[in-house]
């Protein structure tokens, strides 16, 4: 924080000190090319310097006294001296990583949010500030913390699923080192995909991401994994109630090639075996597994290709004995992505990305002579290229996009005895292609802009078969062009005071329509085709940026309004009969979501954390739904506080707390009841115009680290004791109704009872590391 | 300890009444009328209602004054004549020929006190057929509901067959199985009914199904003894006793008739954590509820 309000001071002194002059500095990995972010610069014998606040360049304003040195410096890397002469007015500075150091240090918490950046609505979120967070069985979670943030609610009671600022939970991209996760979520969404042993942080981008990212409307999650050590191997291992996993990673070549590899997975049920195998459950058994296989591989100074690979798979199996019924339920997603980065020059590098996305999901079971099977699913091939180059106070992105896309619907086949029930439905596939330019200038000392804009065209694609016509393999059945178009606006007021305006208008080519309150593994990726059209979203937004000199303490305000366009819903009287076309039992609307949104952040210091406050609504509307009535989303939740705090007792202990409110979720109300063939049935009133109560919790934590035998221990733990919902709130997870008609007694009765979930979790973990 | 942790939170997790009214809702009238072709065609009747406030128990005064008594029922089909229905109230019955109109409507046995107002065709003045569209015209105080459904063509059962059920242990509990030859095309909808000993047709759960899946084919499959809604899942869900003599009343419907009770019945099942409502798609223009024509056949088989 102090090196930020140094760089601020820096930057508002400019003009009252004609003797000196300004240079732009950008401080990237050696090898793999990636930001420093946070990497401190100064001119070697000035008091001149700087900090790199985020991913953009700083301004180092150096004295005239010309030619000097800039020494840069960075948390695990080695102290870089370079010289910069009178005709340089920017530089792009490579840092060599420090062999004994893994991990960079994130300092501060709360998430860096990026006063010096002509950004909106990004925070960064580091592993050790994810870890620190209570969770939910101890299971700490990168999608968990995120949801604490402003403007991001969750999908339900320790659902990973969320929403970002009024969209619906397709509306946020979730990429895993560049590849896209379509399904983040493990155990009906308590769990996330990600293994936050192998998470090296997590940078979310609310409302209007740039435009290198492929379509979605509300938000992008570009979670990185660590870059495995190429030093010395470590081993890392946690034990918790749920799961357990270990990380080992290491160099192949030293210094050249290493590689990383993790593995999770879960066992309550298996510890049960023993009891359900003593029942007519024998067999039926629940857990899910993931590992990720990470390959580093620094072919020269300039020249870094990665490899990352994740799998993971929920397995549900479930039967009787006694009725003879027996399905298995496996789902899950696999992701690989094959990266090759490369710096040209100090000012320009390059990334080509390969990537493998697929998402399926299954269930197949029977009883006797009748079996069935559904499957369903999305698998994305892609290849990304992306140039960056700065030129004078411009830096410039371009690249290419192209995702092959293959949608399965539900398709459901069954076999009774010899007769076979074929599937009518096919899969769908797309052609998702993309040019963007984006170009970050600094236009003045205190004003800077980042315009961007991308070309998208989105094709389905054959074979396919409609109005009688079939289309061959890569065939175009129907296209979309469409231009997304990005502008942000950063205006420094003072050196506590930054401005900050943006306005963005982008597109979304696949989509993800839930006939549920939450995200679920059943939900059905569709593409854009000639019934639907793609999604629009138009956005603006201000920002206030305030940065204490006085205190670590940094206050973020945010408001932002948006309108979309071409939304998706079910009919209210949807039925899922897996024979149809999902697309042709959507309705088609428009949508508008508003807020305000407030961030307190204490970032240093023995307590940290912060205070987030939002008030947000979001609206839908369909003609074919009420007249086009505005219907509030299930997920117009107005109020939303999140309260983080972390506190360092000592070297070993450490508390950590968090404390979260929002408005009750929205429901369909039942106007009233009436009597069909004998029984109750429910008459619904206005879609979501009804509200639960208010949902509130607070969780807590204790971490004691192990006290080193010696000062050079290669062996280090910690034990972390917590509960989850420690005042035993009772938050409904989800209501029911119970009917009951019995006109022989000329009696009826209409119940109604909701469910209250974890209202008392204690969780225990043990985490360990172990240098080999 | 994992365990002992996911037991606690299993047992601590709460149940507690909730009230999911809205705003006051205003009353809608609810028409539940059919009219059937075939051997196991029960007279044409509507039974008219309104609906009630979701109110925990809801006792005989409510029931009574819910239903409607005092309105016009007109049945017309195809280009025939309209045909008032007669208005039939329980307490305007003996307890004999009360029984008789409850069994040969299959409305089951209702309370004495619980006032009952069917408008049936008790002279046997429409004689709907195969094709035949039936519109229903109601009229009381001063409001007018409209309907029509369509009388499709009769898919017959073939034989029905008794088998030991699916799993480990049978005892005394048997499956009814039998085949259907669903003709190639034109979309099919089916509905069927179970009565045990005499007793009343009863629906179940899952009552209705089209033939998206299985057009023009031939297959056997289970025909399971209705279970009403709240009934207990165990091992003899849906199996008949050995020495039961089971009725089945099996109907092809229209796509009208088929949407109400197929939303209906999704969203009655369709409860729980993540699942959002299902609004049921009536075939009245006015009111809530269904008017379905259909062609229907009653098969007897005694499990042995």
């Amino acid at each position: 924080m102090r090196k930020a309000l140094i760089l601020l001071f820096s930057i508002g002194t400019l003009y009252v000190l004609p003797a000196q002059r300004e240079i732009t500095i950008s401080v990237v990995d050696q090898v793999s090319g990636e930001d420093l972010v946070g990497a401190y610069i100064v001119q070697q014998g000035t008091a001149n310097e700087a900090v790199w606040q985020d991913d953009k360049h700083a301004r180092l304003s150096l004295q005239a006294d010309w030619p000097s040195k800039i020494i840069t410096s960075y948390v695990g890397y080695n102290v870089d001296t370079t010289s910069v002469s009178l005709t340089t007015d920017s530089i792009i500075i490579s840092l060599q990583r420090l062999s004994d150091l893994s991990t960079v240090v994130v300092e501060g918490r709360g998430g860096r949010t990026g006063a010096d950046i002509a950004e909106m609505g990004v925070v960064r979120l580091g592993q050790q500030e994810i870890e620190q967070i209570p969770a939910l069985f101890g299971e700490v979670d990168v999608l968990k913390a995120v949801q604490l943030l402003p403007g991001i609610q969750s999908a339900g009671e320790g659902n990973t699923g969320y929403n970002v600022r009024g969209g619906g939970a397709d509306q946020n991209l979730v990429l895993w080192d560049d590849a896209v996760i379509y399904n983040p979520g493990h155990l009906l969404g308590f769990f996330s995909v990600f293994n936050t042993d192998v998470v090296d942080y997590s940078e979310i981008y609310k409302g209007s991401p740039p435009v290198q990212y492929v379509g979605r409307l509300s938000s992008v999650l570009d979670v990185r994994s660590v870059e495995p050590r190429k030093d010395r191997w470590d081993l890392k291992a946690d034990l918790g109630l749920v799961s357990s996993k270990f990380t080992l990673q290491g160099p192949i070549v030293k210094d050249k090639l290493s590689v990383l590899i993790g593995a999770r997975r879960t066992y309550i049920l298996d510890i049960a075996q023993g009891f359900i195998n003593n029942t007519d459950f024998a067999g039926t058994n629940y857990y899910f597994y993931d590992g990720n296989l990470k390959i580093d591989w620094r072919l020269s100074d300039h020249d870094q290709i990665t490899m990352s690979n994740y799998a993971g798979e929920d397995r549900f199996s479930f039967r009787t004995a006694s009725s003879g019924l027996a399905f298995d339920l496996p789902y899950g997603s696999s992701v690989s992505s094959l990266s090759w980065r490369r710096l040209w020059s100090d000012r320009t590098q390059s990334t080509l990305s390969l990537t493998r996305s697929a998402y399926s999901f299954e269930l197949s079971g029977g009883q006797e002579g009748f079996q069935f099977a559904l499957e369903s699913g999305i698998r994305d091939l892609g290849a990304d290229w992306q140039l960056t180059h700065q030129h004078g106070s411009h830096v410039v992105k371009t690249g290419l996009s192209a995702h092959h896309l293959r949608l399965t619907p539900n398709i459901l086949s069954a076999t009774i005895e010899e007769v076979e029930f074929s599937p009518r439905l096919s899969p769908k596939y797309g052609l998702q292609l993309a040019w963007f330019l984006e170009d970050r200038w600094s236009i003045t000392d205190r004003l800077e802009s980042s315009v961007g804009i991308r070309l998208n065209n989105y094709r389905h694609i054959g074979p396919w078969e409609e109005e009688g016509r079939n289309y061959s393999s890569a065939e175009t059945v129907a296209q979309y062009w469409r231009p997304d178009i990005r502008a942000v606006l950063r205006y420094t007021l003072s050196t506590e005071l930054v401005l900050k305006a943006n306005a963005s208008y982008n597109h979304q080519f696949i989509h993800l329509v839930s006939n549920s309150t939450s995200t679920l593994p059943s939900d059905i990726w569709v593409g854009s085709s000639r019934n639907i059209r793609p999604q629009a979203g138009r956005q603006i937004g201000l920002g206030l940026h305030w940065t204490s000199t006085a205190m670590p303490l940094e206050v973020i305000l945010e408001i932002y309004h948006r309108q979309l366009d071409h939304q998706l819903d079910y009919a209210d009287d949807f039925v899922d009969n897996f024979a149809e076309e999902l697309e042709s039992q959507f309705v088609r609307g428009k949508g508008t979501a508003s807020g305000i949104e407030l961030q307190v952040k204490k970032t240093k210091g023995r307590l940290t954390g912060w205070l987030s406050y939002a008030y947000a609504r979001s609206f839908r509307s369909f003609e074919e739904l009420e007249q086009g009535r505005q219907i509030p989303t299930v997920f117009d939740r107005p109020h939303d506080a999140a309260l983080v705090m972390s506190y360092e007792i000592n070297d070993r202990w450490s508390l950590a707390g968090t404390w979260v409110l929002n408005s009750g979720r929205r429901f369909t109300p039942i106007d009233n009841v009436f009597i069909i063939d004998r029984n109750l049935v429910s008459n619904y009133g206005p879609r979501n115009s009804a509200r639960l109560e208010t949902y509130h919790r607070m969780d807590i934590s204790a971490t004691v680290k192990s006290r080193p035998k010696k000062a050079d221990s290669k062996w280090n733990s910690q034990w972390s004791f917590g509960v989850y919902n420690l005042y035993f709130r009772k938050n409904t997870f989800f209501t029911f109704t119970d009917f009951d008609v019995d006109l022989e007694r000329g009696a009826a009765s209409a119940q109604a009872k909701k469910i209250a979930l974890f209202p008392f979790v204690p969780f225990v973990t043990w985490k360990t590391q172990l240098q080999l | 300890m994992a365990l002992f942790i996911v037991c606690c939170t299993v047992v601590l997790a709460c149940e507690s009444d909730f009230d999911p009214r809205g705003e006051e809702a205003a009353e809608q009238f609810v028409v539940e009328g059919y009219i059937e072709v075939g051997p196991g065609a029960s007279p044409c009747f509507v039974l008219l209602s309104k609906t009630l406030d979701f109110a925990g128990e809801i006792g005989l005064e409510e029931l009574n004054a819910s239903i409607v008594r005092e309105a016009t029922v007109e049945v017309v089909i195809g280009g025939d004549a309209p045909v008032e229905l007669i208005s039939v109230c329980w307490s305007e019955l003996d307890t004999t020929l009360r029984s008789i109109i409850e069994e040969q409507l299959g409305l089951g046995s209702v309370d004495p006190d619980v006032d009952i107002c069917v408008f049936v065709d008790l002279l046997g003045e429409l004689r709907p057929d195969i094709g035949d569209t039936c519109r229903l015209h109601v009229n009381t105080a001063d409001v007018d509901f409209t309907s029509s459904s369509v009388i499709p063509p009769y898919v017959p059962l073939d034989t029905l067959y008794v088998v030991e059920p699916p799993g480990e242990q049978s005892g005394p509990w048997r499956q009814v199985m039998s085949s259907i030859a669903d003709p190639l095309g034109e979309s099919n909808f089916y509905r069927y009914l179970t009565s045990i000993n005499d007793g009343p047709f009863i629906a179940g759960l899952a009552t209705v199904t089209d033939d998206a899946l299985f057009d023009g084919q031939e297959f056997d499959f289970t025909l399971q003894k209705s279970e009403p809604p709240g009934s207990g899942f165990d091992e003899t869900f849906g199996l008949y006793a050995l020495g039961d003599t089971a009725r089945i009343k099996w109907l092809t419907i229209d796509q009208a008739q088929f949407d109400f009770w197929n939303t209906l019945e999704f969203g009655r099942a369709n409860q729980g954590p993540f699942s959002t409502y299902t609004r049921v798609r009536g075939n009245v223009d006015g009111a809530l509820g269904v008017w379905g024509a259909s062609s229907t056949d009653i098969y007897t088989i005694i499990i042995e």
